[in-house]
């Protein structure tokens, strides 16, 4: 009995004394329980971003240098988010924004999520910033059609990813003697052939535990298909899959690739399939440029271990970070000089060396980039002859509604196979979450 | 029946016992032989065989990032489990020795509670406590807990004191006890088994629980453990070993209760469904 | 009731607030799920019952539904039999009982996190300890996907979740058979029975409370399964290990339709008050003959 009671008490004073610890401070980086109010210290500057851990949380620390340089004595407050995509990060960011009680900036991308931010009244547009800048003229049209909505610009991209690389295991394409591919074609025969000659080898890697890259081998098979418009109108939910030919074309393709996949898919995550290039487990991936990064950081060599070709060449996929101007932050100039920072040639280069990505300006030269593939990014990006487009899913040319059923209908069926059923799901899915309606506002520009 | 017979009855389920008490060790055996191994020696994939050398580095490796985690999720549910017996026996006291019209309403209530799956009110729970302002907050967390949890130990607690003999209770109120002092000074010292039992429970509940650590924190400041615990997942060519060791430093606490206090967790867990 | 006044009530106010902001919340969640919220934007549009109509035309829905009362079965059934099995072999033990029950109880005392952990390195097909053991014995592995394999995926989970509950039926039933009279027995014994037949035909029918607590218990559980599915497989190949509340949790905080993800929580609360609200009135009577 004494000991039990003991017991009891010891908890007790746990208890108390926890309870102490937690009244006397909630959060250790400050910004959600703190008000954010009308009364804010001037020197603080609270952002939300993604970037955590690795090369990317030293690429936005180094901005962060930069700005404080710019402002000495301002305060960064990051709240980092911690795992997973960001679905909760985004939580409590909206409710944060709903509750009037914004950050002075937050990591977003661009279509239609970013419409979303604008249409909900959370954003002030940042006209002012494109102008002085003069932005428009210096980047891409792409990038302006995804962040300029009913007249206005809405947010400030930063760093550029290309989607639509075929990395490859070089030294399984040297043995073989396979020519990397150039259309879906060849793309089909050199997984063939690898699956001949080396039946341990999945010829194709892919990591569907998070199932969003389904996604992109989906976008793939439309771009191969049927080009760059006939993709973006697949997205968006223009075309009638029932009847599209076309669409079934492509469908019928990825139903071909089936097979190729690495059988495992549902248990890796990208990077883990991406390892799958290191061990020899498999043979080609289909990813974005920011594997480039962590292919470096597990020991490969490029153009030894691996290399890419873009895919198409002419065409450059990709999406792009960016900063929107939260409306109402708690400190506007910073936030607007934030903004600005964000546009020059010096914070571009500096943040997209370290990230893995290129620049959003195209009038950095593309020598700065120490790998073959960044350079050939860059230059396509910023030649202006090139197809350029944002891809499906991270680059908002869907609903993240439409995407989500998506992306579970096109898991399911790297298991069945079955086209037909894919079709009439996705054709579903594009009526329930209203696709079309919802991205009109790009076709309308 | 011959002695032989009776003798050979009671061994052969003695073997099966056995032969599936080893197969419901296996997994934790091959967790705790792995979490010592080297990079090199779990690529091997021999995984019931033994390390070569016990790599307890790897427990070092894995407790650094869980660290945080660790803290949070007990600055956490100490709070919320003390709270929530505390406000449970009360309420139990109430329902149970005075006299309440609507007591056997709210003990429904109560009951009904205590068994509904909480991710019901998951949504509703984030939008609550956003405009309370206490998302990614430690408060935040001890509230939501408390709404999901007190129910249920309240639940227990009242078992316990209806088993509170009926004799003593009733000389104390003829010696004109007052209701406080009952509580305190006879009732729960009387029933510390079975507030026990709820404490530890609730712990284990509020400690191991995910969905709501998930979505009512973002910032690894306030993160509980088992969050973090799910998002370590060693990107490189998978590391078991770091994987395995993680998962073993966050099960301690939980397991050390359920040895030490193990009569009490099973009672806890018991409680309400026995006959007597 | 020895107490009669009624000031009391202050004992119950916390208990009280507590339960009533519960009720609060699922009246909110009801009200909800007949909008087309989408988490964003701060207003609500009214749509009735667009969401459960747009959920029941929905298939993932169906075979989510489908992966529960699988649970339901495949889990319930072999717990409670083997948790059953074992009860009643330990009731024959006497000293050696107490070590393998906390064998087969402790895996209750290990977060759900930590089990779908372990097992989804058992079974990873890749490099798991299931298919090195397997290996070992020179067998080819390459068909056997376990989690990877759309057909079996829900059937390697549902074993971990035995693994991890089986002591809790254990406990349940070593409870009851204890508390029955050993005459029974003896009579049984004399007539010759042996020891499966006995369990079988004796022990069995008369522990029906034991049975209906654990299998109660374990149907509620299975409502509740989120953490096993976020961790093992999220919800994959495909959507063949998903259950109703992992759909909800998606299609709420991921694909943002909050209006949906409010109908599915408020499906989850009908099926599970199915089977709590009779488990409930039973818990009452027992209370209200005290």
């Amino acid at each position: 009995m004494k000991v039990l009671r003991s017991l009891f008490l010891l908890l007790l004073v746990l208890a108390v004394t926890a309870g102490m610890a937690f009244a006397s401070g909630s959060t250790e980086s400050g910004g959600s329980s703190s008000s954010g109010g009308t009364a804010a210290p001037a020197k603080q500057f609270l952002i939300y971003d993604y970037w955590t851990a690795g090369g990317e949380k030293q690429a936005i620390d180094a901005l962060f240098k930069m700005f404080k340089d710019k402002h000495p004595g301002v305060e960064i407050l990051e709240n980092q988010v911690a795992g997973g995509g960001g679905s909760n990060m985004l939580a409590v960011l909206i409710g944060k924004l709903q509750s009037h009680n914004p950050p002075d900036a937050f990591q977003a991308s661009m279509g239609s999520q970013l419409k979303d931010y604008a249409d909900a009244g959370y954003l002030d547009p940042v006209d002012s910033i494109w102008q002085s800048t003069n932005y428009a003229n210096n980047i891409d049209p792409m990038w302006v059609k995804m962040m300029k909505f009913d007249g206005h610009y809405w947010t400030v991209p930063l760093n550029a990813h290309r989607t639509n690389w075929l990395w490859y295991n070089k030294k399984i394409f040297d043995q073989l003697n396979l020519k990397p591919p150039t259309d879906f074609n060849s793309l089909l025969a050199d997984a063939k052939a690898i699956k001949a000659e080396m039946p341990n080898v999945a010829p194709i890697s892919l990591g569907v535990k998070e199932k969003v890259w389904s996604t992109y081998i989906f976008d793939m098979v439309d771009l191969l298909t049927g080009g760059v418009d006939f993709m973006q109108k697949v997205d968006s939910g223009v075309i009638d899959y029932k009847t599209d030919p076309t669409f079934r074309k492509a469908m019928e393709r990825y139903a071909e690739l089936l097979p190729y996949f690495y059988p495992y898919s549902s248990t890796k995550t990208w990077d883990q399939a991406a390892a799958l290039l290191k061990t020899g487990d498999a043979a080609m991936y289909w990813m974005g440029d920011w594997v480039l990064g962590y292919f470096l950081s597990i020991g490969m060599k490029p153009e030894v271990d691996f290399s890419a070709v873009a895919l198409p060449g002419n065409v450059w996929e990709g999406h792009a970070d960016s900063f929107p101007m939260p409306k109402g932050a708690p400190h506007p100039q910073l936030a607007k000089d934030w903004l600005e920072m964000l546009t020059t040639v010096e914070a571009q280069k500096t943040f997209n060396l370290i990230k893995g990505s290129v620049t959003i300006l195209n009038n950095v030269p593309s020598n700065i980039y120490p790998d073959p593939y960044r350079k050939l990014s860059a230059d396509t990006l910023h030649s202006g002859n090139a197809q350029v487009t944002s891809d499906g899913f991270h680059g908002g040319l869907m609903t993240a509604n439409f995407g989500g059923d998506l992306q579970n209908i096109l898991t399911q069926f790297l298991s069945d196979g079955n086209v037909d059923n894919a079709i009439n799901q996705i054709a579903n899915a594009a009526q329930r979450d209203n696709l079309k309606q919802n991205m009109s506002w790009y076709w309308a520009q | 029946m011959s002695e032989v017979t009776e003798r050979n009855q009671n061994r052969w389920p003695f073997v099966i016992v056995i032969v599936l008490a080893v197969l419901w060790l296996v997994p934790v055996y091959a967790m705790v032989v792995t979490s010592l191994k080297t990079q090199t020696e779990v690529a091997n994939q021999q995984y019931l065989a033994p390390p070569a050398a016990p790599q307890v580095a790897n427990f070092g490796a894995a407790f650094s990032p869980l660290r945080r985690g660790i803290i949070n999720s007990l600055i956490i549910t100490l709070p919320a489990t003390f709270l929530a017996v505390l406000i449970g026996s009360l309420a139990a006291y109430y329902l149970i020795f005075f006299q309440f019209r609507y007591a056997t309403l709210v003990f429904f209530a109560i009951v009904f509670a205590s068994f509904l799956p909480y991710q019901v009110v998951l949504i509703p729970l984030t939008q609550l406590l956003n405009t309370l302002r206490l998302l990614d907050t430690y408060a935040g967390l001890i509230f939501a807990y408390l709404i999901v949890n007190t129910p249920m130990a309240a639940l227990i607690i009242a078992t316990f004191f209806m088993k509170a003999p009926k004799s003593f209770l009733e000389a104390a109120a003829i010696d004109g006890c007052k209701p406080f002092p009952f509580y305190r000074m006879i009732l729960v010292p009387m029933s510390i088994p079975g507030i026990v039992s709820a404490a530890i429970l609730v712990f284990v509940q509020i400690y191991n629980e995910f969905l709501l650590a998930l979505a009512l924190t973002l910032s690894p400041a306030v993160q509980p453990v088992m969050p973090t615990l799910a998002s370590l997942r060693g990107s490189q060519v998978a590391q078991w070993q770091i994987q395995m060791a993680g998962a073993i430093i966050v099960s301690v606490i939980p397991l050390l209760v359920f040895i030490f206090l193990s009569r009490y967790f099973i009672s806890g867990l018991m409680a309400g469904y026995s006959k007597e | 009731m020895m107490f009669k006044k009624s000031y009391g009530f202050i004992y119950l106010t916390p208990m009280a607030i507590l339960v009533v902001v519960l009720y609060i919340l699922i009246a909110w969640n009801l009200v909800a799920s007949l909008t087309l919220w989408n988490g964003i934007l701060p207003t609500w549009h009214f749509a009735g019952l667009k969401n459960y109509i747009n959920l029941f035309t929905f298939n993932r829905f169906w075979d989510d539904l489908r992966h529960n009362l699988i649970w339901l079965v495949v889990f319930i059934v072999p717990t409670t039999f083997l948790g059953f099995i074992l009860a009643d072999f330990f009731s024959s033990m006497k000293r050696s009982e107490k070590v393998f029950r906390q064998i087969f109880l402790f895996p209750m005392a290990l977060a759900p996190v930590v089990t779908g952990t372990l097992w989804a390195w058992v079974y990873d097909p890749g490099s798991g300890v299931l298919n090195s053991v397997i290996k070992a014995f020179g067998v080819n592995t390459a068909r056997l996907g376990w989690i990877a394999d759309p057909r079996i995926a829900i059937y390697c989970m549902i074993i971990a979740g035995i693994w991890q509950y089986v002591g809790f039926a254990v406990v349940v039933y070593l409870g009851a058979i204890r508390g029955l009279p050993t005459e029974m027995y003896e009579a049984a014994r004399l007539d010759g029975a042996g020891r499966v037949r006995i369990m079988f035909s004796i022990t069995f029918p008369n522990v029906g409370h034991g049975t209906l607590i654990s299998t109660t218990m374990l149907a509620i559980f299975t409502m509740k399964v989120f953490d096993l599915v976020y961790i093992m497989t999220g919800g994959g190949p495909g959507d063949k290990t998903e259950v109703l509340p992992f759909l909800m949790y998606q299609i709420a905080y991921s694909q943002r339709d909050f209006g949906m993800g409010t109908a599915i929580s408020i499906v989850i609360l009908v099926l599970a008050a199915a089977m709590v609200i009779p488990y409930s009135r039973w818990a009452i009577s027992k209370w209200v003959q005290e």
